[in-house]
């Protein structure tokens, strides 16, 4: 019994620890979502570049994930932002399904970019500085988790902070309310469309670079995280922060506590369950409006 | 605003012309193409190969070892090389009038209806006289159907599913050994550590991946060790790519078996050999499948890679026995910059046993092919593999000679430990904790 | 365009499609052309949901998973004939649609968009873990000797190809009629605007759940073709993700909410895949699906309203306009 309670103590800690790194990750893309209320088909790809880049310079350049973590924000920020303008922008006024496409489109062309540049081999940063674990009274916690945790945590609330608290950031969550009436008050809807989206970029970016420290990184990673994303982020409601973070919790939980209580195999389909459960309640999602 | 949005329109409008006459080209080009690939009857006077290959997609790198592979066999046959190995000192098919052999490469993309469409292409298409390939069981199921259906000699060496040789096809043939040998060769193998250890081994959970491989390599091993007396406590399936695998190790931590065989792999492979340190779990071993064996396994993890037990279809201590390893082990190294891996291995003896099997019926015609392929009988001397020989059971075409060889990895390297003729190191049992490393 | 001109267009259509695997006779082209329809076919189902009554849907593999379980099942253990599978696995889809649709008609957009991804990605991880289905190992129907009551033709792929296309036709009829009928004015109405065909008195829950089912049916008939053609069905393929966002990709790429726009979709997307597949794909760089990525990006950023757009403008006729305009919400 004893040991019971110990294994759940350890399986909810590895799953809140889990859960912040999806709450980054989904913050990227409600926050784009809100925003332009467009589905970002290639939002894992991001994740997948951002894990390549930390990968890179740690291989290339012997800078350890942790501090290449400013550079690889950058990085995404002015890919996100590059995108935007190049794409994104180019079917905002058209039909919806157009701006799906094209990020189906996206999300194909990356993958390969990335099989034809880098190869589709599996990669792994070796001995980075966050490694091995602490061990307390039986119950294991792996440092680059946690760090991956926390970096997410700080993130996050910096993000928050950023559409919470600054005039840029009010006006991004006027424009998620109600874009009309946020260009009539004078808001220049392009400029923070691209900001937006350069900031959804770069959130998912920095949840990659601080999972390449204990994930490998291979063209397809971001396939797996992405549909987990979709689901947390329509779990949270779409275009909430709070929700986004709740829901990455929630998830985190679900696939580890679940997993095992429950068995291992069925352990995404729990996930899905749970989005199902919540939404044939509260049919917004746990903060959406 | 206004003025820019009709700017915008008149702009669009023109670049509506040019968008036009893209589409009449791209429209044209795709037509063009479906009529030359169907016209494009196979014509030259080389024996034509066919090789079906996941290029795209997780298993890009896996499947670009196995291709590099089939080439270099195809070189080997086609020219001449100071190789102890059939077809090497002759340039071309001896019994065929030396013709050449040319490899024709079809991505599946891991996916069964494209493996089926790409066998078509293959057969009929670009004519073809023999098919190889096609890594994952579902695609190689799909596109030997297509060769039955054909009447042309579908040669397997690297699909392990049982099920495959179970459907009794006529032009199906497997050199590569099953999962069924896999379960059979770890009960062995087993058996010999009680022995020779003085191990207490009675529970065992099977790990798997919820794939096709993963789940029928799962059955078997259960069916074995069940026969052998062994008492399998759990069977785990869990997602293949799992973003975290916590959940499963704790549980294998519940049901605290003796040793833990693992179906999983190299991405997950991975991901266990993290969760299970950082959990500081230490059954008495593990036996894994595929996830510790792939090139990329042990520069991703380093020194953690050591002492997992694996399997492997090749051994570099052939090289020490038969020079002819040695050779080709070299050979391919200057020719690609790369150590040979076991794909490359298993894709060599497919080709070269169809252009036997060409040389021995003196044709391409399929039955005389056929006839040959039944009459098989290569020693082991003649293989750049650790199988004891390639011969075809009567009934099912399964190798009845493939084996598998069992590795554990010692200093960051492959050793063979089992079977004992091949035996290069001691292999290390218990397993050595974690935190007294 | 009157309905003379029109009639003779079709007629010459039929005829195109009658001869054209005549003219491309090799196994390879002609399996093209089956996948071709195949997904021309699931893409005028998604777009019952998605064109008409603006229902984005992302589960459309569990539809299709279900019709090809549903026969090869009952053709495995009881022999049964896949043309009463197909039919059974229709009913099972609808039933399936029902559960599905039902709960969730009140959701909005998106959020019913995931609700369909989160429903088929859920079912297919419980088919790869159910034994008595085959799990992840898949189930092979059984190799039989050609005939048509079996569905089965091994000699030639002609068999195959005419059915589809026989098929092909009767779900375009079916649309067609759909478009004039009752039931495709309210979809129509409420893809515009939920509340306010609600306020004319449409019961847009039953409307909802109706389009589901049509789609459901027709997909999951297409899932029995599918078993019977590969002979060999898994979770993996049958029920993936990737084959929901294929039959969305196919439809929106050849323009929502038309009659014509799935086939064109199909054919063009298809046919360039396999052509870059087979001219690039053996270099093993992902240079053909790159490419194939990038003329995605390109034209939808050129041309939003998918290909059958342009053919309309080109027509004279533009009913692609308004009928793209798919609400998500």
């Amino acid at each position: 019994m004893e040991q019971l309670g110990k294994l759940l103590i350890q399986m909810i800690i590895s799953g809140v620890m889990m859960g912040f790194v999806f709450s980054l990750i989904a913050m990227g893309l409600t926050i784009i979502w809100g925003v332009m209320n467009i589905i970002n088909f290639a939002h894992g790809e991001f994740l997948m570049i951002g894990m390549f880049f930390s990968f890179f310079f740690f291989k290339y350049v012997s800078i350890d994930p942790l501090f290449s973590l400013p550079m690889v924000a950058v990085l995404l920020f002015i890919i996100g932002f590059i995108t935007y303008h190049l794409l994104i922008k180019k079917v905002l006024q058209g039909p919806v399904l157009a701006q799906l496409v094209v990020t189906f489109g996206l999300s194909i062309f990356l993958v390969n970019l990335a099989v034809f540049l880098w190869s589709a081999d599996y990669r792994m940063i070796e001995n980075p500085i966050a490694s091995g674990k602490i061990s307390l009274a039986g119950i294991a916690v792996s440092i680059p988790e946690l760090v991956a945790s926390i970096g997410s945590m700080i993130i996050g609330a910096a993000v928050y902070w950023f559409i919470k608290r600054t005039k840029t950031g009010m006006a991004i969550q006027a424009i998620s309310m109600d874009k009309d009436a946020a260009a009539i008050m004078g808001i220049n809807t392009d400029r923070l469309n691209a900001v937006s989206f350069a900031v959804g970029v770069m959130c998912v970016g920095v949840a990659g670079a601080l999972l390449s420290n204990f994930y490998y990184v291979f063209p397809e990673v971001g396939s797996f995280f992405g549909v987990i994303a979709f689901a947390t982020v329509a779990l949270g409601g779409f275009g909430s922060i709070e929700g986004a973070m709740i829901a990455g919790v929630i998830v985190g939980l679900a696939e580890i506590v679940g997993g095992f209580l429950l068995a291992p195999a069925y352990k995404y389909a729990i996930v899905f369950a749970i989005y199902l459960a919540v939404v044939l309640i509260k049919p917004t999602g746990l903060k959406g409006w | 605003m206004i003025e820019k949005r009709t700017e915008i329109s008149e702009r669009r409008r023109t670049m509506f012309k040019v968008k036009e006459r893209v589409f009449s080209v791209l429209v044209f080009t795709v037509v063009i193409c479906l009529c030359a690939v169907s016209l494009s009857l196979g014509q030259e006077k080389v024996v034509k190969i066919g090789a079906i290959y996941p290029l795209t997609g997780n298993l890009a790198s896996t499947a670009m070892s196995s291709k590099r592979g089939l080439e270099l066999a195809a070189d080997i046959v086609n020219n001449y090389y100071d190789l102890d190995i059939p077809f090497a000192r002759t340039k071309g098919i001896p019994g065929l009038n030396g013709a050449q052999v040319k490899i024709i490469i079809g991505d599946s993309r891991g996916d069964p209806k494209v493996g089926m469409g790409e066998a078509e292409r293959l057969i009929k298409s670009e004519g073809c006289v023999g098919l190889v390939g096609a890594y994952q069981s579902s695609v190689t199921k799909t596109a030997s159907q297509v060769a039955e259906r054909y009447g042309v000699p579908f040669l397997n060496s690297d699909s392990s599913s049982y099920a495959l040789t179970a459907r009794g096809f006529k032009w199906y043939f497997r050199l590569c050994p099953s999962n069924e040998t896999w379960a059979q060769n770890l009960v062995s193998f087993i058996k010999q550590v009680e022995k020779e250890k003085k191990a207490t081994i009675k529970t065992l959970v099977i790990l798997h991946e919820d794939t096709e491989w993963g789940a029928s390599s799962a059955d078997m091993q259960k069916k074995y060790f069940t026969q052998a007396g062994y008492k399998v406590l759990d069977v785990i399936a869990y997602p293949a790519g799992a973003t975290d695998v916590n959940s499963e190790v704790l549980r294998v931590m519940k049901a605290k078996p003796d040793i833990l065989v693992m179906n999983n792999y190299i991405t997950d492979g991975i991901l266990y050999t993290r969760t299970f340190k950082t959990l500081n779990y230490n059954p008495q071993h593990f036996l894994t499948w595929c996830g510790c064996s792939e090139p990329g396994y042990i520069p991703a993890v380093g020194k953690d890679g050591n002492y997992f037990f694996s399997y492997s279809e090749f051994a570099p201590e052939l090289a020490q026995k038969r020079a002819v390893v040695k050779q080709i082990m070299e050979l391919y190294k200057k020719k690609y910059g790369e150590n040979i891996n076991e794909n490359t291995v298993r894709a060599i003896p497919a080709v070269l046993l169809m252009v036997d099997a060409i040389n021995r019926a003196k044709s391409t015609d399929p039955a005389k092919m056929h006839k040959a392929l039944m009459e098989t009988d290569i020693p082991a001397d003649q293989l750049i593999s650790p199988w004891a020989g390639i011969k075809f059971d009567p009934k099912t075409h399964q190798n009845i000679y493939a084996r598998y060889v069992i590795v554990q990895i010692l200093n960051q390297a492959y050793k063979c430990v089992w079977p004992p003729e091949l035996a290069s190191a001691k292999y290390v049992w218990p397993w050595p904790e974690w935190n007294k490393r | 365009m009157n309905i003379k001109t029109r009639h003779i267009w079709l007629i010459l259509l039929a005829l195109f499609a009658i001869v054209l695997p005549l003219i491309l006779d090799s196994p390879f082209a002609r399996h093209v052309l089956i996948v071709i329809l195949l997904y021309s076919i699931l893409g005028e189902a998604w777009s019952i949901l998605g064109g008409y009554a603006g229902l984005l849907s992302f589960g459309q593999a569990a539809f299709f998973g279900i019709g090809a379980y549903t026969s090869t099942f009952l053709l495995i253990n009881w022999g049964v004939s896949p043309w009463i599978g197909m039919i059974v696995g229709g009913f099972l889809a609808v039933l399936a649609a029902i559960c599905l649709a039902y709960p969730c008609s009140k959701l909005q957009g998106h959020y019913f968009a995931i609700a369909t991804l989160a429903f088929a990605e859920g079912l297919r991880i419980i088919f790869l873990n159910w034994n008595a289905v085959g799990g992840a190992r898949g189930l092979d129907p059984p190799i039989l000797p050609t005939s048509l009551w079996y569905l089965e033709f091994h000699e030639s792929k002609l068999p195959y190809y005419y059915l589809l296309v026989l098929f092909l036709a009767v779900v375009m009829l079916a649309m067609w009629k759909l478009n004039s009928s009752r039931l495709g004015y309210y979809l129509r109405a409420l893809r515009e605007s939920n509340n306010a065909a609600e306020s004319l008195g449409v019961n847009t829950k039953n409307c909802k759940v109706i389009a589901t089912c049509i789609s459901a049916f027709i997909t999951a008939i297409a899932g029995t073709f599918y078993a019977q053609y590969v002979l060999y069905i898994d979770p993996a393929s049958v029920m993936q993700l990737k084959l929901s966002i294929e039959i969305v990709l196919v439809t929106m790429f050849g323009g929502v909410g038309t009659m014509f726009g799935p086939l064109i979709g199909a054919s063009f997307l298809t046919s360039i895949s396999e052509i870059f597949r087979v001219v690039l794909g053996g270099a093993g760089r992902g240079m053909d699906l790159m490419i194939y990525g990038l003329l995605i990006m390109l034209i939808s950023t050129l041309k939003p309203d998918g290909v059958w757009g342009l053919v309309t403008e080109r027509l004279g006729r533009r009913p692609g306009k308004e009928k793209a305009k798919t609400s998500g919400e």
